[in-house]
Order: structure tokens, then C-alpha cells, then sequence
């Protein structure tokens, strides 16, 4: 019995949290179904180290969505993220071959197929191949075919990642017995679910802050420029609360969601704030100051490390859409300020687009949600399988 | 003989001789820090300077031994901060350095890591120590992020090493140096405040063991407590005075900058502490402190504590708190009752072909191997906190998993 509808999953393995979104998805449009949240373990800084925990978790969360959806799953779209991605740019330039001087489907598919045909390092897979405009004769044109030029030009970024890390993550998925429709960079996804495509074509920097990494994605007209992970996120203002104020994590994750503030504040020494707010024992006054000196010491990093790694692809003027937050740690009081000053542009908190439900307007769904949104194309068919990568390495 | 006749310290007692020490400073920071040290004339405590640097040696106004090494190999010049130049002149000058690492019972090193001196020298006087059957202590600082990525790692490969070499290594990381001063302080005074820390905890062994005290704690026990080496040595200073002397004491002792580590990481197995307290303190103030102290640190530790009165100041305690790890079951070699074996090893350790400086030194540690992999964050591990046993996360060679306000030197008020 051929269904014309196929049950899709987004999955998204974070360090805090493992959320599933459950869409229905039919040859016209995307209705999320279905959703599960549930604590994460056994991952730190994006990145599984203790499979049998994580897995535990994740299918915990996959029995819940299915559960929320009335449905079995069909596929799923896993997210990756973790400090083992890792970005390169790539491209080829073909001369048009038609007498004519217009560019034929052939001239399109050379220049790509030459353009992806770098070998990988060993045991490296490919995570995403993400298509930059063409240009021809320098000019960018978003669809070539049949325009007249000379020389057609490819460009691609492409994101690899750590083969183990990778498949790792894909073995959990398939011990719930669900087979994997794609790969999403979780950068892209949630990129394209908190910017607008008028943000994309001027240019925009979405900043995905979650609790171990902080992933984020550079558009230029109107597609994924670069992407890439840095694998510092709310975990570690957390860790520097703890560390800094001498408490235990438990205390020192209550003080960053009461108190916390991206950016100093406070200008006073003497104010104070009490550790646990119950006046018990162990209970001690900390000066606010502390705790808004350590938490904006590690959000400006976190910015200044994207801006350091962007290098010249970043600069205040070919990002006229400014920075996007989102993520758990967007949250955090001031930390749009905090965005500003680092990255010298205007800087908001990521918004969804209205055909997103009230109660999915989360920060910390903007990933699964872009997973689905995203990968909706490839399941339905539009898009041509993939070649190698990790395809080659499942698929055998 | 009347019960009152007892005598009350075992320095006392005519079998024992009493306990000597020797300090040594070790390269420019190790002898730098020993020389600003205001030493008072502790009985039964030599001291000593070890450096390649003429110049920087002549400048030294302390008491304190001086002793060019290897004159002849470097001139009288310094390393130039390359630990490869100040392992291979440790190597040459074995037979300078043999005499000095001889003559106490403990030996406690004073080194700066991050150069060349410090770092290639120190475990070789730590080795040459142990040898002669000294329990060796090492206080290293470890240069600040700020000096840059080069000394920074230079000073963990150098602990890694000094970690096998001595029976325990108090690290000193200049970073929580910045977070104890305050805005007017001068540099001078910054850098006298790591010294003390120095001081005090080895004015605490020495107390320990050469004061009288109410509670007395002896070499061999001593000895236990640093059993197995190559662990990490807790380590901590407490202060208190006046009105609630004692909740203020545990307050200061729990705030210490150098207890920048996770709450887990902090329970030890051994657990030594030093209470020196005016003559005003009651048996039960002790009894208060020392159950939340070993409540706190220990797990389940061995504790040994000595209390000493001091009529300095009468209303005051000072407390140092030591802690060492057991790695793993593996006791440490027996030393000098195989000193054929451990001379062999000396041996192949010169005749080895060397290939390149540090292996040599992991090679010819033969037992040492089994324990190489739980160094790989020596160093950086006490201010990782929850990140402690991840994988470092580099960017532009700082760690990012440590606090960003240390890295940067942002201080933080408590």
C-alpha cells in the first residue's frame, strides 16, 4: 500500500536536551505532528562520549514523539554538530561548451562534479555539501541553464566530519530501527528557521548558542556561505559560574538563569545576590558584579571566536541583516547587546516565520524545526542522492 | 618517670634525629621566588639556588647556596626559555647536581615552569632526591596565558615530567595569581603573594614536623600520605581571626584561589592539615574544623593533622590543607631498597642514543609508562571543572574549556 504521505523526524542530539519534531510531509506541504523533549546524556560539547547513555535518551525522546504524533516515524533528519566538523571552500570553473556560448545542463553538472571531486582525508565524511550561486563570467546567477557566458564557475562549502563521530550518532538513530533520510548541519538548520530570505540575500549571520556548542552560518545572496561549530555554549558559563563563585554546578546553572547577564550591568561592588535564595545554611550573598564579569567575559569570546574564525567573510558592511541569536543560551539578559558590540552591526533574537506554531516558537526548537523544513526537499525526491560520504558508507 | 616528663615531641626523643630540610630553587622564576622569600631562619632548613644564568645568580642577595650548573656547557648564559637546551644541560651537569639533592629528608623544589632551566632541571634534582631517599615536594608555578602559548605548553610537558619525578607537585598557576590581587597592587607585591603560598605550605611541613605541637605527626606518616606519586596534590590556605573564627576559617580555606577546581575533583584520599592557632583555640574548635575539612576534601581519607600554637597572633588560626590521590592501586617502586635497579636505569638513561629530549625521559622511566595516559591534561586540570576528562578544545592554543575571566585576568570579587 503506497502512502502518499511520509512521516519525517528532526532530531536533534544536544548536550543538554534531545528534541524531535515529528512532521507529516505530502507532495504539497509540512505539518509537524508531533513533538519530545527529554534530557540529554552522554554528550558533551555536541559530541556523544557515552553511546549507551545517549542512546538511551534519544530513543527515550523517539518513543515520545512517536507517542505525541500517533505515529510511527518514518525517517529521520539527524543533526550534527561538535568541535570535529570542519569546513572547507571548493570550486571549478568550466568553459561553456556549446557553440552557442549558452550554458548547457551538462556544462552545470562538470563543473559541480569537479568542483566536489576533492578527496577527503582519511576518515573524514562529508556532513553537507552546501551550493554557492554559480557565477558566470563573474556574475552571479542563481540558475545558469541556458544563459549565454563564457566561463561557468562552481562554488561549494563543504562540511566534513570525524567518520567515528558521525557514524556514532547515525548508529543511535538506527538502533531504534529508524534508517536515516539525511544529514543536517545544525547551524543551517536552525539558521533558516530564525532569518528571512530577504535577511539571506543582503546578508546575514545567524548564532545558534546551545548549551555545548555555539554553531552558526554566514548567508550571502541568499544561500549558506560558511558554516561552522565553536564548541563553547552555555555549559561553559555554567562551568565558569561554578569555578569563578565556588559553587556546585546545580547552584551555579540557578544563578546564570536568575541572575545572569551577558553584558556588565551592574556598576556596583557592594550589590549582592544569594547564592541559593533560601537564606539556609550554605546559603551566601555573591556580588552581582562577579557573576556579570564571568558571564560576559565567556559570551564575548564565544562572539569574538566567531568573528575571529569568519575572518575576512565577515565585515560589519557585507552583513547589512546584522546577527541573529538563537539557541538555549540566547535567553541569556543582554546578550543581543553583547552580539552588537562584538560584531559591530545590529544584532536581534531570532524570530520564526508565522506559518510556525505558537507553542514551537522556541529557541531550542529552532533546529529540529529547520531539520525538518530543510530536509523536506530531499524527501521529497526533488534533489539527486548524494554521491559517497556517508551514503557510500550505509548504503553498501 | 612522672607522666608529666613525657616528652612531648619526637625531635625530642634521642633515637630520632630530627627531621632536615632543604629548599631549592631551581632557574630564574624557582630561585627568583626562593630569594624573595622572607625566610625566617628555620633550624634544620638549607637552602639552595640552582640557575645557568651567571648574571641572574650573582643579582641574588639571599643566603641561600648558589650554584652555577654546567658552566662549562653554557657559559655561565641562560637556556633561553627552550626546555630542550635545559634538559640537556641537567644531563650534563648529573654529577654537579648529585651532591645537592643529598642531605635532607625532604626536599621541596621551588620552579617556575614555562622556561628552560625550571622545567629540564627540576626532575632531574627531584630523581637525583628520591635516590637518596628523600621525600621530594615541588611547588611550580605555571606561567600566566598572557606569556603566550609556547611557555604555556613548554610548562605542561615540564609538569607532566616533574609529576613522575617528585612525591608530590603543588602547581601555583599564575592565572588565580591575578585573581588574589587587587587594582593598586604592584607587581612586586602580586608576585610576593605566589611566594607565600610557597611559604606557607612549606612553613606547614616544617611545623609539622619540627614544632612542638598538641598533635604530632612523624617522617614515616608523613611519608604514607605520599605513597603513590604522579597524582594531583591538592592544595590549600585558610586564614581566620576574632569573632567566629572558625566559620571563617572554613569560608577563607573553601574561597582559596588555589581550589579553582571542580567540587568533585577536590576529595582526596590523604589528607594532611596543618592548624597553627593562637594559644586561645578549644579542643572543640578543632574538633569543628578539622570535621568539615575532612568532611569536605576527603573521601573516605587518611587524615593527618598536626596543631601547633602559635603566640604570634593569639586570636588567629592559619590552616594549610595538602591532599594527595591515590593513582590508580600501583604503589611506587620501592626506592633505595633496589638501588642496583634504580642505578641500571640511571645508566641506559645516559648510554640510551636519545633521540629526541622528552622521550628520552618517558623511555627510561620503565613503571612510569602505565600511567602516561592519565597526565594528558597535566596542567590545565585543575581549572576545567565539569571538562576535566573532555578533550581539550584549542582555539589559537588556549583551551577554551577553561574559565575565559582566568584566561583573560579578569578578576572576580567574592
Amino acid at each position: 500500500m503506497a502512502k502518499n504521505f511520509k512521516i519525517i523526524a528532526g532530531v536533534e542530539i544536544g548536550t543538554s536536551k534531545i528534541t524531535v519534531l515529528v512532521g507529516e510531509l505530502t507532495s504539497r506541504n509540512l505539518t509537524i505532528i508531533g513533538k519530545s523533549e527529554c534530557q540529554s546524556a552522554g554528550v558533551m560539547k555536541g559530541v556523544i562520549i557515552d553511546a549507551k547513555a545517549a542512546s538511551n535518551a534519544v530513543h527515550t525522546a523517539l518513543e515520545g514523539a512517536e507517542k505525541s504524533a500517533h505515529i510511527p516515524i518514518d525517517e529521520v533528519i539527524l543533526a550534527q554538530t561538535g568541535m570535529h566538523l570542519q569546513g572547507f571552500k571548493t570550486d571549478a570553473i568550466v568553459n561553456v561548451s556549446s557553440a552557442s556560448n549558452t550554458v548547457s545542463s551538462t556544462d552545470i553538472q562538470t563543473a559541480c562534479q569537479i568542483a566536489l571531486s576533492k578527496q577527503l582525508p582519511e576518515n573524514r565524511t562529508i556532513v553537507h555539501e552546501i551550493r554557492r550561486p554559480f557565477r558566470l563570467d563573474g556574475q552571479i546567477i542563481a540558475n545558469p541553464l541556458n544563459i549565454r557566458g563564457n566561463r561557468l564557475e562552481a562554488n561549494y562549502w563543504i562540511v566534513h566530519g570525524d567518520t567515528n563521530t558521525v557514524t556514532n550518532s547515525i548508529y543511535i538513530i538506527q538502533g531504534y530501527n529508524l534508517p536515516i533520510l539525511d544529514l543536517g548541519l545544525a547551524s543551517l538548520a536552525s539558521g533558516s528557521m530564525v532569518t528571512t530570505p530577504e535577511d539571506r540575500h543582503h546578508g546575514v549571520l545567524a548564532i545558534d548558542i546551545g548549551a555545548g556548542t555555539t554553531d552558526y552560518v554566514l548567508y550571502r545572496n541568499g544561500a549558506a556561505h560558511v558554516t561552522g561549530v565553536v564548541p563553547v555554549g552555555g555549559n561553559h558559563v555554567t562551568n565558569d559560574l561554578m569555578l569563578g563563585l565556588r559553587t556546585t554546578p546545580g547552584q551555579a546553572e540557578t544563578i546564570k538563569t536568575r541572575h545572569g547577564r551577558a553584558t556588565l550591568h551592574c556598576r556596583d561592588k557592594t550589590t549582592k545576590v544569594w547564592l541559593n535564595g533560601d537564606h539556609g545554611i550554605g546559603d551566601r550573598p555573591i556580588p552581582l558584579q562577579s557573576i556579570e564579569q564571568i558571564i560576559s567575559a565567556r559570551i564575548s569570546e564565544i562572539f569574538e571566536i566567531v568573528r575571529k574564525k569568519l575572518d575576512i567573510d565577515y565585515t560589519p558592511e557585507n552583513t547589512p541583516a546584522g546577527i541573529v541569536l538563537t539557541g538555549g543560551t540566547s535567553k541569556l539578559e543582554g546578550i543581543v547587546d553583547a552580539a552588537s558590540k562584538a560584531f559591530e552591526s545590529t544584532a536581534r533574537l531570532g524570530e520564526f516565520p508565522p506559518h510556525i506554531l505558537e507553542q514551537l516558537r522556541a529557541p531550542g526548537y529552532a533546529t529540529a524545526l529547520g531539520l525538518l523544513f530543510t530536509g523536506a526537499s530531499a524527501a521529497r525526491g526533488q534533489l539527486p542522492p548524494k554521491k559517497g560520504g556517508i551514503w557510500g558508507l550505509f548504503n553498501r | 618517670m612522672d607522666l608529666h616528663e613525657l616528652p612531648l615531641t619526637p625531635a625530642a626523643s634521642p633515637d630520632a634525629p630530627p627531621v632536615t630540610f632543604k629548599l631549592i630553587g631551581i632557574g630564574g622564576g624557582g630561585s627568583n621566588a626562593l630569594a624573595r622569600l622572607p625566610l625566617p631562619s628555620l633550624e634544620g632548613l638549607d637552602t639552595a639556588i640552582i640557575d645557568t644564568d651567571r648574571k641572574a645568580l650573582a643579582q641574588h642577595t639571599s643566603p641561600a647556596e648558589k650554584h652555577l650548573l654546567a658552566p662549562a656547557l653554557r657559559g655561565g648564559l641562560s637556556t633561553g626559555g627552550d626546555p630542550e637546551l635545559g634538559r640537556e644541560t641537567a644531563e650534563a651537569a648529573r654529577e654537579q647536581l648529585a651532591p645537592l639533592a643529598t642531605g635532607a629528608d625532604i626536599i621541596f623544589l621551588s620552579v617556575a615552569l614555562g622556561g628552560g632551566t625550571g622545567g629540564g632541571v627540576a626532575p632531574l634534582v627531584a630523581e637525583l632526591a628520591t635516590e637518596n631517599n628523600a621525600l621530594v615536594i615541588a611547588f611550580a608555578t605555571l606561567p600566566f596565558s598572557f606569556e603566550g602559548s609556547r611557555r604555556v605548553r613548554q610548562a605542561e610537558e615540564s609538569l607532566v615530567e616533574l609529576r613522575r619525578a617528585c612525591d608530590a607537585v603543588i602547581t601555583l598557576p599564575n592565572d588565580l595569581l591575578l585573581q588574589q590581587t587587587t587594582d593598586t597592587e604592584s607587581v612586586t607585591d602580586a608576585l610576593r603573594r605566589a611566594d607565600e603560598w610557597m611559604l606557607r605550605g612549606v612553613h606547614s611541613i616544617y611545623s609539622i614536623l619540627r614544632r612542638p605541637s598538641l598533635i604530632n605527626l612523624d617522617l614515616a606518616s608523613l611519608r604514607r600520605a605520599f605513597v603513590s606519586r604522579g597524582g594531583k596534590t591538592l592544595y590549600a590556605l585558610g586564614h581566620g581571626a576574632g569573632e567566629n573564627i572558625i566559620t571563617q576559617t572554613l569560608e577563607s580555606l573553601k574561597m582559596c584561589p588555589l581550589l579553582h577546581i571542580a567540587e568533585t575533583a577536590r576529595k582526596v584520599d590523604h589528607l594532611i592539615v596543618n592548624i597553627i592557632a593562637g594559644s586561645a583555640i578549644t579542643l572543640p574548635q578543632i574538633n569543628d574544623l578539622m570535621s568539615v575539612i575532612s568532611a569536605q576534601y576527603g573521601r573516605d581519607a587518611h587524615v593527618l593533622m598536626g596543631t601547633s600554637i602559635s603566640d604570634d597572633q593569639p586570636d588567629a588560626i592559619q590552616v594549610c590543607v595538602i591532599g594527595t590521590t591515590d593513582v590508580g592501586t600501583r604503589p611506587r617502586p620501592v626506592r633505595a631498597a633496589t638501588p642496583a635497579a634504580d642505578n641500571a636505569n640511571v645508566e641506559t638513561n645516559v648510554q640510551q642514543p636519545a633521540p629526541k629530549g622528552k622521550k628520552t625521559v618517558i623511555k627510561t622511566k620503565g613503571p612510569a609508562n602505565q600511567d602516561q595516559e592519565e597526565f594528558t591534561f597535566a596542567g590545565a586540570d585543575q581549572q576545567r571543572g565539569t571538562f576535566e576528562n573532555s578533550d581539550l578544545n584549542l582555539f589559537e592554543d588556549q583551551d577554551l574549556d577553561r574559565p575565559t575571566y582566568l584566561r583573560k585576568g579578569i578578576k572576580i570579587q567574592l
